[in-house]
């Protein structure tokens, strides 16, 4: 079966993952992708790609349960077979993750959908773990920053994972990370695009903004697309996932 | 069958045991040592809660053959809040004030209530004074870490129990209290109640009559289950309750006197004590696909986190009220859930009600604008894959103001909303043209 991925190639070594980047990196932030695959790969990972297709959550959001059941079969239709072959499956978006890891089980509530749940990963806890195993090693360089503020999503909080990126990106010499630590951007995924609640999206994001303008962070990081898109435009700042920051320091840019 | 030579059920009243229970209350919440298993009390109260879903019928039905026992205790069964509201207003009668509790049950009844030509205090946010050391950090609910692992737990204790002995007390005041049960025991017919401040406490001492509305889930196997169940809501829920003084804090002609020291006493030899048995939707949940809400404890967990709680106060208590309003048919919309799931995580006994919301929502959503917006918002995946094809049309077509207005009237995205470009080359593109 040609999943889109012909080119991967099956070298019993290495381990093998398969990174899902989600909508947002896919059409708006390809950078992120980049960053994720190329960290990935140096660390001797060997990367697939699957033909892209969308988990589902914003469906579910807009109350649209039976057409994120479809997008769930498709993903689960494509990614099962790749976990049956022992791959485990990595993606950088929380919400993806939320959605294959905590909504699928509910929602689908099958076994296929519980096996591909269980052998999925959020980025910076499966580098953690690996971390942490001494499979890869963290020889991170100096980067040109040396402080970065972190706002952790309420996706990543939602799957207890809210430390992970800051654990590690702290592992990057001579770079300061202040956990921001106030809440809701209010973008909270799509519902933050909505009319009637673009005003009080505002207002649940006010203590996030106020902080970022009071700490006078240089540059943000989020690993939530839609954190994204509402910090920079409130606070207008940048705002960058912690993967680049992370590939930026593996590549030496000194 | 010794229990039963009393004249009326138990009343138990849990409250945190301190002299100074709001200044308590902040110190507990600013430091404090003690810690507690809290995954083993999860698991106990998981179980309770399950099994008092699963035999919501069994456990009130002998729960209302246990207190029908008791000579003094009237106990009625109301299919809905009219008809509890009926009940009601023949035990008012011509009593012209009814205090009511802070409670999720009683707030079922209070559309039908407000008809009542009788005065409804509002008897719990007229109790506290904030001290100032906490009153800042109520603006930053996620930061206080979970009082839970520092003393909560041991804080809540059995306090009173009144019997008949205590019902025929002085000092009893011309009236009607209103007051929603955290727990009761199938066994005895006992009622568990849980207080932060002093307000239930006076009013179980000082009202003429007590109306107590049990709603059904809340009946538990027996009073030890029970004690352990208000012990829950009354633990998990801490923060909460600070929450709740901040938005209640807007209103402020509700929090300058206690209405109820206005009230004169009267010359009354006992208490009357009622218990109505609400329904009100619950047996059609039990059998459908929202039974998991009957799990609830009423802390108010949920809205700890939760980034929309001040805009969804204006219908419910907490999220999980706000869900449970909307299926029982008093808040008319569910649209302000963003599916954050915080509430998830902070729910003690588990409800996926973030899931339970989307899910209610795809049942009763309709409309144009919401076709539009499922089709453009919801469908994000296709979106992009069109706008990816001709990303500078698209994009170009975005930063038009005409095109803007369009899209908010006809989809409902906001022309505020700044969206982000499309690239050149998706990710995926990038990803297969290395490998060729």
């Amino acid at each position: 079966m040609n999943n889109g991925f012909g080119h991967a190639m099956y070298d019993s070594q290495k381990k093998k993952v398969v990174y899902y980047p989600g909508c947002f990196a896919n059409y708006w932030d390809p950078l992120v992708g980049r960053s994720v695959v190329s960290v990935l790969e140096k660390n001797g990972l060997d990367v697939i790609v699957p033909r892209h297709q969308c988990c589902g959550l914003s469906r579910i959001g807009c109350g649209d349960i039976k057409g994120a059941r479809k997008d769930a079969d498709r993903l689960i239709d494509i990614l099962f077979p790749l976990v049956k072959k022992g791959y485990d499956i990595v993606t950088a978006c929380p919400s993806c993750s939320l959605a294959i890891k905590k909504e699928y089980p509910f929602f689908v509530n099958n076994e296929k959908s519980k096996l591909v749940a269980e052998s999925t990963y959020f980025l910076s806890r499966y580098l953690n773990e690996l971390y942490e195993k001494g499979e890869i090693k963290m020889d991170f360089k100096r980067i040109p920053l040396t402080s970065v503020a972190y706002h952790a999503p309420c996706h990543l909080k939602a799957q207890n994972l809210e430390t992970d990126s800051i654990k590690l990106m702290a592992l990057i010499p001579g770079l300061q990370i202040i956990n921001i630590n106030r809440g809701c951007c209010g973008m909270a995924g799509a519902a933050g695009v909505k009319h009637e609640y673009y005003e009080s999206s505002m207002i649940i994001g006010s203590a996030l903004f106020k902080k970022i303008k009071e700490i006078n962070a240089q540059i943000v990081a989020t690993d939530c697309g839609a954190c994204k898109l509402q910090i920079e435009q409130a606070a207008a700042v940048e705002v960058i996932h912690p993967i680049t920051i992370l590939d930026k320091a593996w590549r030496n840019y000194n | 069958m010794d229990e039963y030579t009393k004249k009326s059920p138990p009343v138990v009243l849990i409250e945190p045991n301190s002299r100074q229970k709001s200044r308590h209350l902040a110190k507990i919440m600013l430091k404090g040592e003690v810690k507690f298993n809290q995954r083993e009390i999860k698991r106990r109260i998981k179980k309770i809660r399950r099994y008092s879903q699963e035999n919501m019928n069994v456990l009130s039905h002998k729960f209302s053959r246990n207190v029908s026992q008791y000579k003094d205790a009237h106990i009625v069964f109301a299919n809905d809040a009219t008809e509890a509201v009926d009940y009601i207003n023949h035990v008012v009668q011509d009593i012209k004030v009814v205090a009511v509790g802070k409670s999720s049950t009683v707030d079922e009844l209070l559309p039908v209530l407000e008809k009542g030509c009788y005065r409804l205090i509002d008897s719990y946010s007229s109790q506290f004074i904030l001290p100032d050391g906490i009153q800042k950090r109520i603006n930053y609910p996620w930061q206080f870490q979970s009082t839970f692992n520092r003393s909560a737990w041991d804080t809540f204790e059995y306090s009173r129990s009144t019997d008949q002995k205590d019902l025929s007390g002085h000092g009893l005041k011309d009236i009607v209290a209103l007051l929603g049960v955290n727990a009761a025991s199938a066994d005895d017919g006992s009622l568990f109640l849980l207080q932060h401040s002093n307000n239930i406490g006076t009013m179980l001492r000082q009202a003429r009559k007590l109306v107590f509305v049990v709603g059904l889930e809340k009946i538990v196997e027996n009073s030890s289950d029970a004690l352990f169940q208000t012990k829950c809501a009354g633990a998990f829920g801490m923060e909460s309750i600070l929450l709740d003084l901040k938005v209640g804090d807007t209103d402020k002609e509700k929090r300058v006197i206690d209405p109820l020291s206005e009230v004169p006493e009267v010359a009354a030899s006992s208490q009357e004590l009622h218990i109505v048995l609400l329904d009100n939707g619950r047996t059609n949940i039990a059998v459908g696909d929202y039974k998991e809400l009957l799990q609830c404890i009423a802390c108010g967990a949920c809205s700890k986190q939760c980034p929309g709680y001040r805009y969804l106060k204006e219908f419910s208590r907490y999220p999980k009220d706000y869900l449970w309003s909307f299926l029982i048919g008093y808040n008319p919309s569910i649209e302000l859930c963003s599916n954050c799931v915080m509430c998830e995580v902070e729910c003690p006994v588990d409800i996926n009600l973030s899931k339970l919301i989307a899910k209610a929502r795809a049942e009763y959503a309709t409309g144009i604008t919401h076709f539009w917006r499922t089709r453009l918002i919801s469908n994000v995946g296709r979106f992009a894959l069109i706008g990816s094809l001709i990303p500078s049309l698209f994009n170009w077509f975005s930063r038009r103001k005409m095109f803007r207005l369009l899209v908010e009237r006809v989809a409902g995205i906001d022309r505020r909303r700044k969206v982000p470009a499309f690239n050149r080359e998706t990710f995926e593109q990038w990803f297969r043209s290395r490998h060729v």
